[in-house]
């Protein structure tokens, strides 16, 4: 593949980060990983991803701090963001709304078949 | 003379002497009036007449000041040269006497060579220009002449000969220098009869230094004309006006004209005594006797006024001429009212006290007992109808005393009769005593049974509080003050939800409905409210407040509020549902980690795996998938348990819905070969519904039915407007009908009851999905209750179950809840 897209998970718990990591790099996507929320924010920074998958509950910053943070950079404002998480809290959901994520997943529901279908609907890839 | 006769005598008399006082005191009153408005008219013409001759004299002041300041070059190089020669001069004071000595010595009418050249000059020339044009506009010789000195007081130009050279030891010359204007006061020339002022400037040049003295002669007969105006305006024939100097000469009088300044008689001087002047008296002159007002001169702008005084006189007998026409009819309505009054009296006493007093006799007679006697006035008037009427009276006083004796007889029969009824009643009012005495002892009993009813509301351990219709505590329990902390004598009397003793810590919209709702609408209401105990501490409870309305009036009599204390029960809540949050986080983590490493081992991603691995593999993942599920609906179930879950509708297609929840079971209805059939109405309104309910609803209805059917069996779904089975629904509200029926096993009769109980499972559904939650179903018809909509179902062993959810058409209504249930 000559345009190789590049992939930013950003997940506190290994196992699932591995477990993501090693089916998009299968797919065919160049991946970044990022432990908690600010290594996420530093990694999308410093090497602009062409999309996030995110966590919300993770230590340092959370998901949605971080979302909000990158939605007010404009290099970073319009990079599409994935949220995947245990809770579907009203209030959080709300948020994520309210900064444009359309897609809410709760990870137990998902399988990694869905989320790469999601991912690259979301990058016109499909 | 009879009383009567004294009171109108009486009246009389005080009418008349209240008509004089009020005449003379009108009379006073008005006088006076008019004294102040004539007076005050008069000054007030008087002032401005004054003021328009200071302002006369300003501009005759203004035609020659404006022609010293304007640095004329003319005036002001033959001044400054002639300062300038003056000052080569060895002695000046002596040039100056010696030319004034040879200038008095000339002829009145001779001119010499030298004063011919001060009289032909430039600045002469100009001179006499300007008073010939000032003469020419007048119409009279207003300024006869006018001349200039330089500095040192010698005549420079002239417009005629003048009696002096020098002038430097004239007064006017000296004041002028010093105050740069001067106006003599007024003073007459005998030989051109004529009243005339001096005016004289100051002469500063450009860079303001002193360099001559301009003087004019002012003829002031131009006055007198502002003067006689005042008699030309005014309608009172015997008017006069008199302009007098400050020193009391006369200048001008409208009656004499000007004279020669003469001494003004003793009252217009009169005047000028004392500080402030008088403004108005009355005295006599020439023997008349005169109103005079006097207006005193005030200046204008620069010109501060020569002091005069303008005085204005009118006979008295005109002045008050129309007031004396009021006195004469006053006299003449005083005079003819009181002939009025006496005719009256005569009239009064003739018609109306002389019968009056003929009846009192005829009273008196029969007073001593002759019952016989009549009256014998026999007259048309009331009078008349008085003594008719009394001998009217007379007669029936005779009759009625004999019938009188014949009554007391009759009388006294029936007050024999009344006593024996009096005794009957007594005794019927003693068993009625009894009667009493028997209802006292059930009322006691009564009160017993309501001291106990008391007992058990004082102690109960609910907040219980009776207030009036205005939530005025009338009355609240001892628990009160455990759930407050305030002590039930502290809140009677209190407004119930008062601030200091509740917190009030809700919305103010909150206590605005809930007003509304107990006062207005008459409805009771369960609420949870947070309060703040007497310590601070906050606290939470469930309210029940019960308005107690009067079946007659059907108005609020009484309010009563039962409070429990839930804040224990709220806390455990929370932490419940903390838990919950928890639990499924921990437990959705390796449950995902189990599906997602399954799901690359399956998918070949770690390479190819043979039949049996597969199979274990797949073992592993159809487990995982159940432990989902149980987690998924273990914490629907919690959320619906808290009443935290949340309700938000927006415009929901059913039949989509529907579509989706098949799509899911689809892999199932494959696998079993079972047929699914649609029956929807065709038109179905899009409903405002919570998409997420609705699909669990949806969802669980569709795969029971999979799960329960036996391969090749058909599962029907429809959504419906309109079904026989409708028919049981309460008819006040529209709904839109779910149906979903099936072929399958049934629900056995033993289990139609428990179906919809937590965790059951029916015995037939056991064997069939060994797997099942038993919460599908519970957590359906939560949903449903919660949806206000209706659940139910028809079945029949091994035919088929068909379910039915009736969801109101208004569709769900919004709730905030902190959790959205998981699909």
């Amino acid at each position: 593949m000559t345009n190789k897209k590049t992939l930013l998970i950003v997940e506190d718990e290994p196992a699932l980060r591995e477990a993501i990591r090693d089916k998009f790099i299968r797919e065919g996507f160049a991946v970044i990983e990022a432990r908690d929320g600010q290594e996420g924010l530093d990694e999308s920074r410093s090497k602009h991803p062409d999309i996030v998958i995110m966590d919300l509950v993770m230590p340092v910053l959370d998901g949605l701090s971080v979302a909000e943070k990158l939605r007010q950079e404009p290099a970073r404002a319009n990079v599409p963001i994935v949220i995947l998480t245990n809770l579907s809290e009203n209030e959080q959901v709300d948020k994520a709304l309210s900064l444009g994520i359309n897609d809410f997943l709760v990870k137990s529901d998902t399988s990694l078949e869905k989320l790469v279908k999601i991912v690259k609907q979301k990058l016109n890839l499909a | 003379m009879k009383i009567r006769t004294k009171i109108i005598l009486v009246i009389a008399i005080m009418a008349t002497l209240s008509l004089v006082a009020g005449f003379v005191s009108t009379n006073y009153f008005i006088r006076n009036i008019f004294m102040e408005i004539t007076r005050d008219y008069n000054i007030l013409v008087v002032d401005n007449q004054m003021g328009a001759v200071d302002r006369i004299i300003y501009r005759r002041l203004e035609c020659w000041k404006s022609y010293v300041n304007q640095n004329n070059p003319v005036l002001i190089s033959s001044l400054v040269s002639s300062n300038q020669e003056f000052g080569r001069l060895d002695n000046i004071e002596d040039y100056i006497s010696r030319q004034d000595k040879s200038w008095q010595s000339s002829g009145k009418d001779e001119v010499t060579p030298f004063m011919s050249s001060l009289l032909s000059s430039p600045l002469a020339l100009e001179l006499k220009d300007r008073i010939d044009f000032y003469n020419k506009e007048y119409g009279y010789d207003i300024f006869p002449e006018a001349f200039v000195t330089n500095k040192y007081g010698a005549i420079v130009s002239a417009s005629g000969k003048t009696t002096d050279y020098n002038q430097a030891d004239e007064d006017w010359w000296q004041r002028s220098v010093q105050k740069g204007l001067y106006v003599s006061d007024i003073i007459f020339d005998e030989s051109t009869n004529s009243n005339s002022l001096i005016i004289s400037l100051r002469i500063d040049d450009g860079a303001g230094n002193f360099v001559g003295v301009f003087r004019t002669t002012y003829d002031s007969r131009d006055i007198f004309d502002v003067v006689k105006e005042i008699k030309t305006e005014s309608k009172a024939k015997s008017l006069d006006a008199y302009l007098v100097t400050s020193d009391g000469r006369l200048i001008y009088s409208v009656s004499d004209g000007f004279g020669n300044l003469e001494i003004a008689p003793e009252v217009l001087k009169s005047f000028f005594e004392g500080e402030p002047h008088i403004k108005d008296k009355i005295a006599v002159l020439d023997g008349a006797k005169k109103f005079f007002v006097q207006g005193h001169s005030q200046g204008y702008k620069y010109f501060s006024g020569l002091g005069w005084s303008l005085i204005v006189s009118y006979d008295t007998d005109e002045v008050f001429s129309l007031l004396r026409v009021l006195n004469n009819n006053n006299f003449l309505t005083v005079g003819l009212i009181g002939i009025f009054i006496i005719i009256l009296f005569f009239l009064i006493s003739i018609y109306v006290l002389k019968p009056l007093g003929e009846l009192n006799e005829d009273v008196l007679i029969i007073e001593r007992g002759n019952l016989n006697h009549h009256s014998k006035i026999k007259s048309k008037d009331e009078i008349g109808d008085l003594a008719r009427a009394f001998n009217s009276l007379v007669d029936s006083v005779k009759k009625s005393r004999s019938s009188i004796e014949k009554q007391v007889e009759e009388q006294t029969k029936d007050i024999r009769l009344k006593s024996q009824e009096l005794r009957d009643q007594k005794d019927a009012m003693l068993n009625i005593l009894e009667d009493v005495e028997r209802q006292k002892s059930q009322l006691v009993a009564l009160a017993e049974d309501l001291q106990k009813f008391r007992l058990a509301v004082a102690e109960a351990s609910d907040h219980i509080v009776i207030t009036d219709a205005e939530g005025i505590i009338l009355y609240a329990n001892k628990a009160v003050e455990e759930i407050t902390g305030f002590s039930p004598s502290e809140v009677i009397g209190k407004k119930v939800g008062n601030k200091e003793l509740w917190g009030g810590l809700m919305d103010k919209e909150f206590y605005v409905q809930l007003w509304k709702t107990i006062k207005f609408d008459k409805k009771p209401l369960k609420a949870e409210i947070n309060n703040k105990r007497r310590n601070g501490e906050l606290y939470t409870v469930s309210a029940s407040i019960t308005p107690i309305v009067d079946e007659v009036t059907d108005e609020v009599k009484f309010f009563v509020g039962i409070e429990r204390d839930i804040t224990k029960e709220k806390a455990i809540d929370k932490a419940k549902t903390e838990f919950v949050s928890l639990a499924s986080h921990q437990l959705r983590t390796p449950l995902s980690t189990i599906r997602w490493y399954t799901e690359m081992v399956l998918a070949g991603d770690m390479g190819e795996i043979n039949e049996k691995q597969r199979k274990y593999i797949e073992e592993i993942d159809n487990a995982n998938g159940r432990m989902i599920d149980l987690v998924n609906a273990l914490l629907n179930t919690s959320r619906i348990e808290l009443g935290t879950f949340m309700i938000a509708p927006e415009p929901v297609d059913l039949k989509q819905v529907a579509q989706q929840a098949l799509e899911e079971i689809q892999e199932k209805v494959q696998k079993k070969g079972l047929i699914i059939k649609e029956d929807s109405d065709p038109d179905i309104p899009i409903t405002s519904l919570d998409p997420r309910l609705t699909h669990i609803i949806l969802q669980n209805l569709l795969s029971n039915a999979a799960k329960y059917t036996l391969p090749g069996g058909t599962i029907t779904w429809a959504i419906k407007m309109s079904d026989p089975a409708m028919a049981k629904l309460p008819k006040d509200k529209k709904y839109v009908l779910i149906k979903v029926s099936d072929t399958g096993v049934g629900i056995p009769p033993e289990a139609v009851d428990k179906i919809y109980s937590k965790l059951y499972r029916a015995d037939n559904a056991r064997s069939m999905d060994p797997d099942g939650t038993g919460l599908g179903l519970y957590l359906t018809k939560s949903i449903v209750d919660n949806a206000k909509g209706r659940i139910w179902f028809e079945t029949e062993i091994n035919k088929g179950t068909t379910f039915y959810v009736a969801l109101p058409l208004s569709g769900m209504e919004e709730r905030k809840g902190t959790k959205a249930l998981s699909v």
